[in-house]
């Protein structure tokens, strides 16, 4: 890193977003709404990577497609640069709409079965006009080369269908580096690959952060990948962040309960620590985003939770240096010796 | 099994390896490669018929009237002593030219309502649907049977019924199409990029679309044919014309002195809309992306 002005320059500065989908009452009831993300705050520095973990239908993707515009929030603010962005228009959006890259889950979906990586890595460019007209194929193969797939000449020309998972992923991640984005937004970017494959995809995501000076905000449940990537995480459940750190601060000493049973579900290589370890298993399923429950949304399913927690919503309050968490209990005794078990 | 799965040479020109992958799932599928050439016959018999026909179609006294098989006339002779396989050759091309004017303007106007409806949805779906419906809740044959009354049999109100008739339904399949692919996640990549409106739709979309209407086209070929033959067959043909329709129309009258004035026609209805559905259907196997990638690589 250049110097640490521009580690603390705060590239990315979410407020308080929030999106409801509207679910259709019909002419007798109301419309209800799904809470997917309710109220959230988090920042990233340029160069950072931050990552938001949680269970499938948390919130995590609508974070992502309301960060690329691909949705629009009902509330709150996102501020790219200090400027927000609900407001940008012009250059200045088109300006955002390349500095923010995303990559997409499934390589099988996110490339188009009828375009060959030639057209899929071309687009962008004829989109932005970012390069001359006779220099495209050429930053096209550079591109291809820089992604681990050489020679990219021999790529040009191919299906999605002709590749195998890793290289679509790999061509997901060339496109969205055509553009030279500063934040790139990866939505669970290995889970759908190979575990063998995985390691490979995250070392390159890695590198090319080192090469572009690019910011990331990953989107997973993979607590592996958040370990082995990332510089800070939150955590989020139901639609909102409970607990926020830095990846070391959390994996040491994670705060809130949700946190813990989730540390102590993610697989150990020794067998003996294994063994040794006590795994919190949570009672009962994930409440519906429809009609999140009162006070503490984690509430009921929590093994500390009690009358406070039903009746008050706990707020976000920073119990160490950079490491927050919303839960009423949190570094209390009882909460605190579980979490030292558990890892 | 496998045949495009080897490496693709980058010396090879951009459109290259596409026509090959074209081919090469073509050329697994039985039933497309039969229909097809079965249906370029069909094309250049009658496309050939000012050659081909040995008579004018509309000539009297080619032949001995409801004359038989003979060297003279080798398909008999009609109830006016025309020529039966000339008028075959003319009147296939008729019945052909009608059958492809109509699924292609029918496939236009489908198309475009289907787009639009499709990828813009909301009110203006909603609207467009309505309006569609209102075209499929008519009783197809009797409307077109009040068209060619009303306006005259000619033969652009016959390929005009047809279409107004037909494009509800490829406006309704394309639509379903667009609805689900303008939510699949190469679409959203598409948007991050910045990509165009137009591009998404022209580029990104349709190419995925089009398997299923060049398949539905085939399949409309041979409907509108199979529509046209009906209305002729009930007198309301273009009568300066001849096609398969009328003439068996006109063969009603003398079924038991002179079948084969009915079963040549009638064989070539049959032939033809059975090469297109089977060609829709082999069309449809290969187009697929889905199953001809199960073909392709060997899934």
């Amino acid at each position: 890193m250049s110097d640490l002005a521009k580690m603390n320059h705060s590239l990315l500065q979410v407020q308080r977003l929030t999106k409801h989908f509207p679910v259709e009452g019909g002419w007798l009831r109301p419309p209800r709404h799904v809470h997917a993300v309710d109220d959230i705050s988090f920042s990233l520095s340029a160069g950072e990577s931050f990552a938001l973990v949680g269970e499938s239908g948390c919130g995590k993707t609508t974070t992502a497609r309301l960060l690329a515009k691909l949705e629009k929030p009902d509330e709150g603010s996102i501020l790219f640069d200090e400027q927000e962005v609900a407001e940008l228009s012009g250059p200045a959006l088109k300006q955002y709409n390349r500095d923010v890259q995303m990559i997409f889950q499934d390589p099988f979906e996110s490339l188009n079965p009828r375009r060959t990586v030639r057209a899929i890595l071309r687009q962008p460019l004829l989109n932005h006009d970012a390069a001359d007209k006779g220099e495209i194929d050429e930053t096209v193969v550079d591109l291809l080369n820089q992604v681990g797939m050489e020679p990219g000449e021999i790529f040009m020309d191919r299906y999605p269908h002709q590749l195998s998972g890793g290289q679509r992923q790999r061509i997901g991640i060339a496109r969205a580096l055509t553009l030279k984005p500063r934040l790139v937004i990866a939505d669970e970017p290995v889970s759908s690959l190979d575990i063998s494959i995985r390691a490979q995809i995250l070392n390159l995501l890695k590198t090319l952060q080192a090469q572009h000076d690019l910011s990331y905000l990953f989107i997973t449940h993979d607590l592996g990948v958040v370990r082995s990537v990332c510089d800070r995480v939150g955590v989020m459940y139901l639609g909102e962040i409970v607990e926020l750190a830095a990846v070391e601060s959390l994996f040491t000493t994670p705060l809130h309960p949700y946190t813990q049973a989730l540390l102590s579900a993610t697989p150990v290589a020794d067998p003996v620590k294994a063994r040794e370890r006590r795994r919190i298993i949570l009672k009962g399923e994930v409440p519906s985003a429809l009609d999140p429950p009162a006070g503490c949304r984690f509430h009921t399913r929590c093994p500390y939770s009690e009358k406070r927690c039903v009746e008050e919503k706990p707020s976000l309050r920073e119990l160490r240096p950079g490491h927050t968490v919303a839960c009423h209990f949190a570094g209390d005794v009882g909460v605190e010796a579980a979490a030292g078990s558990s890892t | 099994m496998t045949t495009s799965a080897e490496p693709v040479d980058h010396q090879s020109s951009n459109r290259g390896p596409q026509w090959r992958a074209i081919w090469g799932a073509f050329s697994q599928n039985r039933a497309v490669p039969i229909a097809g050439s079965l249906l370029l016959v069909l094309i250049l018999l009658v496309l050939f018929a000012p050659l081909l026909a040995p008579y004018d179609p509309y000539a009297l006294g080619s032949g001995s009237r409801l004359g038989g098989h003979s060297f003279r006339n080798i398909m008999g002779a009609d109830n006016l002593g025309r020529d039966v396989f000339s008028r075959l050759l003319w009147g296939g091309r008729v019945s052909i030219f009608v059958g492809f004017s109509a699924a292609f303007a029918t496939t236009v106007l489908g198309l475009l309502v289907g787009t639009i409806s499709g990828y813009l949805g909301g009110w203006v779906d909603d609207i467009l649907m309505r309006f569609t419906e209102t075209f499929m809740v008519i009783p197809r044959f009797f409307l077109a049977l009040i068209i060619v009354a009303f306006f005259g049999a000619s033969i652009w109100n016959i390929i005009f019924a047809i279409s107004i008739l037909t494009w509800p339904v490829t406006a309704r399949i394309v639509r379903s199409e667009f609805l689900t692919l303008r939510t699949r996640q190469f679409v959203d990549a598409a948007h991050v990029i910045g990509t165009k409106r137009s591009t998404i739709i022209f580029r990104e979309i349709l190419p995925n679309a089009i398997g299923v209407v060049v398949v539905n086209a085939s399949l409309l070929t041979a409907q509108a044919m199979l529509l046209e033959a009906g209305l002729s067959y009930l007198g309301l043909g273009d009568p300066s014309l001849v096609t398969w329709g009328r003439m068996l129309y006109e063969a009603q009258p003398f079924l038991r002195q002179a079948w084969w004035m009915a079963v040549y026609p009638g064989l070539g209805i049959f032939l033809s809309v059975l090469t297109l559905n089977l060609l829709g259907d082999g069309l449809n196997d290969v187009l697929n992306p889905r199953s001809s990638e199960i073909h392709r690589t060997g899934l």
